[in-house]
């Protein structure tokens, strides 16, 4: 629903637990609402999955955010460790993926980064590799298609994950691989869609805030 | 559509960056949602205004933290930040100026008070020589009081705050008392504007706190339809 305002952004945020009080919570890193705001979007927050049918009615493009590891179920994998289920949060699965689903099926902008990107892909049929080989901790990719009208040749990050994507899903192009063959960024073959593994709302390791692909996501309102 | 209610997190850390985040007990939205109405988080000082605009409601939220020795209080408002009063002042001022109901809860009651002129006592147990940090006592509700409405003249409430409302500011009334006279429960004169010293964002369901007082379900539902009442009476 498109109004007089400025696009509305929807996050989702992590699940936390303070011990002070003993209560479960919802946590927002502000590095995202404050990527979306500087990109020219109204930010909001997702908080119950009683309701991602009117969120889907009221935002107009969704930010999935980083966070934990998926449940491997969601790409048909099995739990073959604990360590496969670091971070893990079934309720937050349960809302990255209901709101994923709904946003995409009705063609509203995406863009998922870290989390968020293997999110997309498992979401649309692709595979997560648990255990990346060995990798250089900064990463230099060629870009293509997308991602390089909106970035240009190249992207350099920090690699903050030990795991990423195995398979990509048969409706999403690789355009960002790694020089070891790992795919780092997508873009949907027909859907306003976007997933990255890095973090560009965030100043990692001498890599400055890079607002483009927010910029994207809010300009991409229809 | 659903009333959407905005809901302000407060400000804290974000663990697993380490950065600037905000947070929410999911109790608020679940009280919400179980309402009927659609809980959004509002987390940007950038947008209060539209904030005020797209929503129907706004939950003002309790404090994440508290300090039982005034020693530490300078430490809380460390952590709290400063921005979290100038924040929430400024969505209670743009939802007034819409006249659109808002519902303070604990700090979003005295947040509320602030922002219209009243004052607060902080660490007041130590001159009154009265424990309301995690405690739970009787409600005294008056005629004007919401819950009285729905719970009766008298039910058990919890207790969780280090300050209370001193001084009243102007347009606001008191309408529930503890039995050693604090506050629990204000309204505005001529805006929608309600809020309790109490959490009854915690006493819903099966697990209630404190277990033998009411199940406050009915009272975020009162607050979703007061919602939907003022947005359809427009």
């Amino acid at each position: 629903m498109k109004t007089g305002l400025h696009p509305k952004v929807l996050i989702v945020t992590e699940d936390g637990f303070d011990p002070t009080f003993g209560s479960a919570n919802l946590v927002l890193s502000r590095a995202y609402s404050d990527a979306v705001s500087s990109a020219g979007g109204i930010p909001i927050t997702a908080m119950d999955i009683r309701t991602c049918s009117e969120y889907l009615e009221f935002a107009d493009a969704l930010l999935l955010t980083g966070g934990g590891n998926i449940h491997p179920s969601r790409y048909k994998g099995l739990v073959s460790d604990m360590s496969d289920l670091q971070g893990f949060s079934n309720t937050r699965d349960d809302m990255d993926f209901t709101l994923a689903d709904l946003f995409v099926k009705a063609g509203k902008p995406v863009l998922g980064v870290g989390r968020g990107a293997m999110v997309l892909n498992a979401l649309l049929g692709g595979n997560v590799n648990k255990h990346l080989p060995e990798l250089s901790a900064h990463a230099s990719d060629p870009l293509t298609g997308g991602l390089k009208e909106i970035l240009g040749e190249r992207v350099s990050f920090k690699r903050v994950y030990g795991w990423g994507i195995k398979t990509l899903a048969e409706s999403l192009s690789a355009e960002a691989v790694s020089e070891e063959g790992v795919i780092d960024g997508f873009s949907h073959q027909t859907l306003p869609v976007k997933g990255v593994v890095w973090h560009p709302e965030r100043e990692l390791d001498g890599n400055p805030i890079d607002l483009r692909l927010y910029r994207w996501l809010v300009n991409s309102v229809k | 559509m659903k009333p959407i209610i905005a809901i302000n997190g407060a400000s804290a850390f974000d663990r697993q960056f380490f950065t600037k985040g905000k947070v929410a007990f999911k109790a608020y939205p679940q009280a919400v949602a179980a309402a009927g109405g659609v809980p959004l988080m509002v987390p940007s000082i950038h947008s209060v205004d539209e904030y005020a605009w797209l929503a129907d409601g706004l939950l003002l939220t309790g404090s994440l933290s508290f300090a039982p020795a005034p020693a530490y209080t300078p430490l809380v408002n460390k952590m709290e930040e400063k921005e979290r009063p100038i924040f929430d002042s400024a969505l209670v001022l743009a939802f007034a100026k819409a006249k659109k109901p808002i519902m303070g809860v604990c700090l979003g009651l005295q947040c509320i008070n602030l922002t219209f002129g009243g004052t607060l006592k902080n660490h007041f147990k130590l001159e009154d020589g009265v424990e309301h940090m995690l405690t739970a006592h009787p409600c005294i509700a008056g005629t004007e009081s919401i819950a009285g409405k729905l719970f009766g003249k008298e039910f058990i409430i919890n207790s969780r705050h280090e300050r209370r409302i001193d001084t009243l500011a102007p347009g606001l009334e008191a309408t529930a008392w503890s039995p050693d006279g604090v506050i629990e429960e204000i309204k505005h004169e001529s805006l929608p504007i309600w809020a309790f010293e109490w959490h009854p964002e915690r006493m819903r369901g099966d697990d209630r706190d404190p277990p033998e007082g009411p199940d406050t379900t009915p009272l975020f539902e009162w607050f979703v339809n007061t919602c939907a009442a003022v947005r359809d009476a427009e």
